[in-house]
């Protein structure tokens, strides 16, 4: 898999639809699902979603062979929406009216769910890298390898952004 | 999850088709035998149709192409070519920007002749203005804003934009750290120029300082000064518990 499976043709038409076709059947369900894991709210989870397409759009030709498409969006998918949960916490940010989630269609299962919604809550208070750690190693079950080459990072570092999250919540490091 | 099972992104990658052969074999075996593994995978064909039942392909399509026209952006968005920014920034008068409650650190001692200006223009060539010496400057659509700095002493520089929610954003830094300066006599422009996205009052903090500053400490200090200072008209800061000396200007955009 290379990076025009994200290669979206610029312009209108039927070769344009048909990728963005491709796309809404291959991706929409799991970037939908980790928008609404971390926001809570479809109408944002919606938004949020459409802007991570966007984005994986127009800066396909910075996606690496290292990761795979699936991978990659999961990332800009994390990232935005923990961009977005920090604008929520920001002292100025003027109040909405969301409308509450019902529990996601996570994979696998009631304890499943509870788990991730555990950690979801458990991630919050830590800085935005550890949470993009936090949901990549135990959200995705990606390996510390995998997920220190998604973000860019050593895998001591990723490591030691686990240890801390461990250590402060009780949340085994080695699943 | 036990070490035996596969892993989520595995069974996202294999139902994507995104594993090699070899890799998409393995999978398909253990499947045929982990009932676990098997629910799990069509947990994730069950996501899928969820959401296609939620969202129809039209109403993805009309979103995505949407918000492809109108990308999110960070609170502001280098613009101008260096090249013609430097041209430009040989005729700008220089403009001090004063620094914020000095009064309130002492410690943030003035060093000689450190200064940070700011110009104000809509294109290259457009007739460029100083921001105003209040620290206040209403901005017209499409206008650009200019930082430059004469270091005397300081050789770090960390530009932090603050948006009308009170969002932090790094604007010029390296990597984790603040950005090394060359030292000058003279004001030296950052490079490129930056537009305001979104309406209200933003913010620009530059903090000068002898050693770098990490990235972080610098946010979490804005957002401290921010949460002690009174929100009136946009985000209101108390003094920055930083390093060195900091410089804030405020920008309307409509």
């Amino acid at each position: 898999m290379n990076r025009t499976a994200l290669q979206v043709i610029p312009g209108a038409g039927d070769g344009r639809k048909k990728r963005l076709e491709e796309l809404y059947l291959k991706y929409g369900g799991m970037v939908f699902g980790r928008c609404r894991f971390l926001l809570r709210d479809d109408a944002r989870a919606e938004d949020a979603m459409q802007d991570v397409f966007a984005k994986a759009i127009l800066n396909h030709d910075q996606f690496r062979g290292a990761a795979s498409p699936s991978t990659w969006l999961m990332k800009i998918a994390t990232h935005h929406c923990l961009n977005e949960l920090r604008k929520e916490r920001s002292l100025f940010r003027r109040m909405f009216h969301s409308t509450p989630v019902e529990e996601p269609e996570a994979p696998s299962g009631p304890q499943r769910i509870e788990d991730q919604q555990t950690i979801r809550q458990l991630m919050l208070q830590f800085d935005s890298e550890t949470q993009a750690v936090v949901v990549h190693y135990h959200v995705d079950e990606m390996t510390l390898e995998e997920v220190a080459a998604l973000l860019g990072r050593s895998v001591p570092t990723i490591r030691k952004r686990l240890q801390n999250f461990a250590e402060a919540t009780g949340k085994e490091l080695v699943r | 999850m036990s070490s035996e099972h596969l892993r989520e992104i595995q069974l996202r990658q294999w139902r994507n088709h995104e594993l090699g052969p070899v890799q998409a074999q393995d999978v398909d075996k253990h499947l045929a035998s982990c009932g676990a593994c098997k629910e799990k995978a069509q947990s994730l064909d069950l996501e899928q149709k969820a959401f296609e039942a939620r969202i129809p392909f039209e109403r993805f399509s009309a979103g995505v192409e949407r918000a492809a026209r109108h990308p999110v952006r960070s609170a502001i968005v280098p613009k101008l070519p260096r090249v013609a920014m430097a041209l430009a920034a040989s005729l700008m008068v220089m403009l001090v920007a004063g620094p914020i409650l000095k009064s309130l650190r002492p410690e943030n001692r003035l060093k000689g002749g450190t200064d940070v200006v700011f110009r104000i223009a809509a294109q290259p060539g457009d007739v460029q203005r100083d921001a105003s010496a209040e620290g206040l400057d209403a901005l017209s659509p499409g206008d650009r804003v200019r930082v430059g700095i004469r270091p005397s002493g300081y050789h770090f520089a960390l530009v932090l934009a603050v948006d009308p929610h009170g969002v932090i954003e790094p604007v010029y830094y390296n990597g984790k750290f603040s950005m090394q300066l060359t030292q000058s006599d003279a004001v030296e422009y950052l490079p490129d120029s930056l537009e305001f996205t979104g309406s209200g009052t933003h913010l620009l903090v530059v903090a000068l300082s002898e050693n770098a500053i990490k990235v972080e400490e610098g946010i979490e200090a804005v957002e401290a000064a921010i949460k002690r200072g009174s929100p009136v008209d946009g985000p209101g800061l108390d003094a920055i518990n930083l390093p060195g000396q900091q410089f804030v200007h405020r920008f309307f955009t409509p």
